[in-house]
C-alpha cells in the first residue's frame, strides 16, 4: 500500500456518516466542571460544516475530540465508523497523522524553525522520502501563497502569515478530514476570504471539512452551518441561563 | 484487522529523526556546548588518563629493561639426568654470542680451594707488606714455600672466581689498573689474575706495574690487573678473578670438585633476554638442552603490568566517575528542555508522531550531543597527552584502542541520558498542543 492510498481510505458515497458523536462530554479534572458536556453531532462524507457559539462553549474541545486529541471522558465516536475508543495509541495516530489534518486556534508553529521545516512537520510521520516531504510541504505552502518565504523563521513571520503556514501545514499531508479552529481570526479580510476559499476549494476536491467560526463567508459556502447550543447539551443549558 | 482498515501505521526515518536532532541542536549552540561539556570533560579525562598510563608505562619499562631484563644465567639443572662431565664446549662463548640479541656471554664458577688467598711472605716485611712493594721478578720466579699458607697476610672472605673473557665482558667488568685477561691468557692458561678492587686493598695490591704475586691456594698468580667496576656483578670487586683455562689446569674441571657450578652468564640487548633464554640451552648444547635451567631475572613485561595495573584501575575509577557526571548533566539539560518543549511534542503527537517517535527524537538529540561531546573530549585528551608529555620530554604512547571509542563512550553517554527524558516526553499527549492536557 502506499501513502498516496493510505491518504484516502474512507471512499464512501457522500452523506454517509464519517464523523458520529453520540452524548460525547469531555470534563480536564475529574470532578471539575464539563468543557464539553454531551455533544450529538454527525457530519457526513464530503460535507463542509461550519460551528459557531460562544466563548468557552466547548467549540475548541469539541474539536480536539474530533481530531483525535482527546479522548472524551464519556460517550462514543466513530470515525468512518469505526469506535475510536477501542483503538490502540498506535492507530490513533495513524489517523491522526495520514487522514485528519488540523488548524489550531493560535498557530503553534516552532518558531524557531523555518516556515517550509514547520509545514514539513505534517508529512513527516508519512516515511516518505525527503524530497517528496519538501515537495508536498512546498506545494502546500503555495497553496496559502507563502512559497516565497519557505526559508524564513516562523518566528519572524507576521501573526497572519504564521496562520497560513499553519493552514499549509494542516493540508499538507493530503487529509481526507480538515479541522479548523477559527482559521480567519488574526488575519485581515481579504487575506481571509483567501484562507476560506483555500478551504472551500479543499472541500471541493472531496474533502470533510469542519469550521469553527463566524465567518459570514464561510458559512455562506457550507453545507451546514451549526451552533454549539443546537449539538450540546451543555451549551443549551449555558445559553437558557 | 481494525488496524488493516485504519490505515498504515505513521513511520519516522532514521534519517528524519537524525536530521530533526540536528537541527534542534543547530538553534541553540550555546545550550549545546554546555549540555556536552560535561561529557566532553569526562572523556577528554578518560583519554588524557589512559595516555599518560600508557606513556608512563613506557617510561617505566625502559627503565627497568635497562638494568634488571638484560641478564640471563644457564647453568646445570640440579635435578633430572646426571649431567655431563663439563658440558660447555669450549667455544660457548662464541656459540651464544652467534645469537641474536646476545651482547656478550661466558662460562664462570667459583673456585672451592684448601688454601687461601695471600701475598707471598717473601714480599712482605714481618706480616706487613707495604702495597706495591717493588719485586722483581717473574710470575713464576718467586715459587712460594708450600705449607704456609699462613705465612703471608691472610685475607679471609676472598672469592677466588674462574671466569672466561665472555663472562668479564657479560659481567660488565672494568679495570682501572694494568689490563684485562688477554686472548692469549686465556688460551694458554696463563697463571694470572684479577683482583677486586676491595680484594685488592685487602691483599695490600694496589699497584700492579711491578706485576705483584700473589698465591692463591699456594698456586702463584701475577695480578695484572684491578677491576675498579663490575656493573651487573659487583660482588667481584671483593674476589679474585683468573681465566677458566688456568683455573681448570691447576685445579682440574669444575665438576670434580664438590660446590663448584659451572654458569654461563648472558649479557642481552634491552628486551632480548626472554628469547634468548629460550634459546640458549640449545645454543650451548643442541643434542642436551633440557639438561640446563635458564634464569631469565625480572621479567620487565609483569613489573609494567603491576605499576600501569594500580594506574590504570586509579584512573579508571575518575574516567568513569567524571563520565557519569557528564552523562547525569545531559539528563539534566534534557530532562528541563522536555518540560520546555511539551508543546512541540504535543503538536508532534498531533501531526502523527507516535510515543516511540517522540523518544526516538530525545535520544538522537542526546546522542548526538554525547557524540560532540565525546569528540572533542578524545581530541582535547590527545592534544593533552601529546602537551604533558612533551614538556617531560617523554614519547607520547595512546592506544588507538583508547581513543577510537572514545567518542562511542559519549555517545553512549548521550542515550542513557536521554531515556529518561525521553520516556517522559513519550507519554506527553496530543492535546498538549493546544497548551492543555487532559485529566490524568
Amino acid at each position: 500500500m502506499t501513502a498516496e492510498q493510505a491518504a484516502r481510505p474512507l471512499p464512501r458515497p457522500p452523506g454517509e456518516p464519517l464523523i458520529e458523536l453520540c452524548d460525547v462530554s469531555v470534563r480536564y479534572q475529574g470532578a471539575g466542571p464539563a468543557a464539553l458536556g454531551a455533544v450529538d453531532l454527525t457530519v457526513g462524507h464530503g460535507e463542509l460544516v461550519t460551528l459557531a457559539g460562544p466563548a468557552r462553549s466547548g467549540k475548541s474541545t469539541l474539536l480536539s475530540v474530533v481530531g483525535l486529541l482527546l479522548r472524551p471522558t464519556t460517550g462514543s465516536y466513530l470515525l468512518n465508523g469505526f469506535d475510536t475508543g477501542a483503538l490502540r495509541d498506535r492507530e490513533r495516530t495513524a489517523l491522526r497523522g495520514r487522514q485528519i489534518g488540523c488548524v489550531f486556534q493560535r498557530p503553534r508553529l516552532l518558531p524557531s524553525r523555518s516556515a517550509l521545516d514547520n509545514v514539513m512537520l505534517a508529512v513527516l510521520y508519512a516515511g516518505l522520502p525527503r524530497q517528496r516531504q519538501e515537495s508536498a510541504a512546498l506545494d502546500a505552502l503555495d497553496r496559502v501563497g507563502l512559497a516565497a518565504r519557505r526559508n524564513v523563521l516562523t518566528g519572524q513571520l507576521s501573526a497572519a502569515e504564521q496562520q497560513r503556514v499553519a493552514v499549509a501545514r494542516a493540508v499538507a499531508g493530503d487529509p481526507s478530514l480538515l479541522l479548523c479552529d477559527d482559521p480567519t481570526a488574526s488575519l485581515d479580510e481579504a487575506l481571509a476570504t483567501q484562507i476560506i476559499g483555500l478551504l472551500v476549494s479543499l472541500h471541493r476536491e472531496g474533502r470533510t471539512v469542519l469550521i469553527v467560526t463566524r465567518d459570514q463567508l464561510a458559512a455562506a459556502y457550507s453545507s451546514r452551518s451549526l451552533t454549539m447550543s443546537a449539538v450540546s447539551s451543555a451549551a443549551r443549558q449555558d445559553a437558557v441561563q | 484487522m481494525i488496524r488493516r482498515r485504519v490505515g498504515q501505521a505513521t513511520r519516522l526515518r532514521s534519517a528524519d529523526a537524525i536530521g530533526e536532532a540536528f537541527t534542534a541542536i543547530a538553534a541553540r549552540p550555546a545550550r549545546a556546548f554546555l549540555t556536552s561539556l560535561g561529557t566532553l570533560l569526562g572523556v577528554a579525562w578518560f583519554v588524557t588518563a589512559l595516555g599518560l598510563v600508557s606513556t608512563a608505562s613506557g617510561q617505566v619499562s625502559t627503565t627497568f629493561a635497562g638494568r634488571l631484563a638484560t641478564q640471563v644465567t644457564v647453568r646445570l639443572a640440579s635435578t633430572g639426568p646426571s649431567p655431563a662431565a663439563y658440558p660447555y664446549p669450549a667455544d660457548v662463548s662464541r656459540r651464544l654470542e652467534a645469537l641474536n640479541g646476545v651482547v656478550a656471554a661466558g662460562v664462570y664458577w667459583q673456585v672451592k680451594l684448601a688454601g687461601p688467598v695471600v701475598v707471598p711472605a717473601a714480599s712482605g716485611t714481618g706480616g706487613q707488606p707495604r702495597a706495591g712493594q717493588p719485586r722483581a721478578g717473574q710470575p713464576r720466579a718467586g715459587q712460594p714455600r708450600a705449607g704456609q699458607p699462613g705465612a703471608g697476610r691472610g685475607a679471609a672472605g676472598q672469592v677466588v672466581i674462574a671466569a672466561s673473557r665472555g663472562f668479564l665482558a657479560a659481567a660488565g667488568v672494568q679495570v682501572s689498573q694494568g689490563r684485562t685477561v688477554s686472548a692469549w691468557a686465556q688460551a694458554h692458561a696463563a697463571q694470572v689474575c684479577l683482583a677486586g678492587s676491595a680484594a685488592a686493598k685487602a691483599l695490600g695490591v694496589t699497584d700492579v706495574q711491578n706485576q705483584p704475586v700473589i698465591l692463591i691456594s699456594n698456586e702463584p698468580c701475577v695480578v695484572i690487573g684491578i677491576i675498579s667496576h663490575a656493573a651487573r656483578r659487583p660482588a667481584l670487586l671483593r674476589s679474585v678473578l683468573l681465566p677458566t683455562t688456568t683455573a681448570v689446569a691447576l685445579w682440574g674441571a669444575p665438576d670434580q670438585q664438590a660446590g663448584a657450578t659451572p654458569t654461563v652468564l648472558i649479557q642481552t640487548r634491552p628486551g632480548a633476554a626472554a628469547v634468548v633464554g629460550r634459546q640458549a640451552p640449545y645454543a650451548i648444547s643442541p643434542a642436551r638442552p633440557d639438561q640446563f635451567s635458564v634464569i631469565v631475572p625480572v621479567r620487565s613485561q609483569r613489573l609494567r603490568d603491576q605499576v600501569t595495573g594500580t594506574l590504570t584501575s586509579l584512573f579508571f575509577a575518575l574516567g568513569w566517575v567524571s563520565l557519569a557526571i557528564g552523562t547525569l548533566s545531559i539528563a539534566s539539560v534534557t530532562w528541563l528542555s522536555v518540560r520546555e518543549r511539551s508543546a512541540e511534542y504535543g503538536l508532534r503527537r498531533a501531526v502523527g508522531a507516535r510515543r516511540r517517535h517522540i523518544l526516538a527524537h530525545v535520544i538522537a538529540e542526546s546522542a548526538i550531543l554525547g557524540l560532540i561531546g565525546g569528540l572533542a573530549g578524545a581530541s582535547l585528551g590527545v592534544a593533552a597527552v601529546i602537551l604533558l608529555a612533551r614538556s617531560r620530554q617523554w614519547v607520547p604512547v595512546i592506544a588507538p584502542l583508547t581513543v577510537l571509542p572514545a567518542p562511542l563512550a559519549g555517545a553512549a553517554a548521550g542515550v542513557l541520558a536521554g531515556l529518561i527524558p525521553g520516556i517522559r516526553a513519550a507519554r506527553v499527549q496530543p492535546a498538549m498542543a493546544l497548551g492543555r492536557a487532559p485529566a490524568p
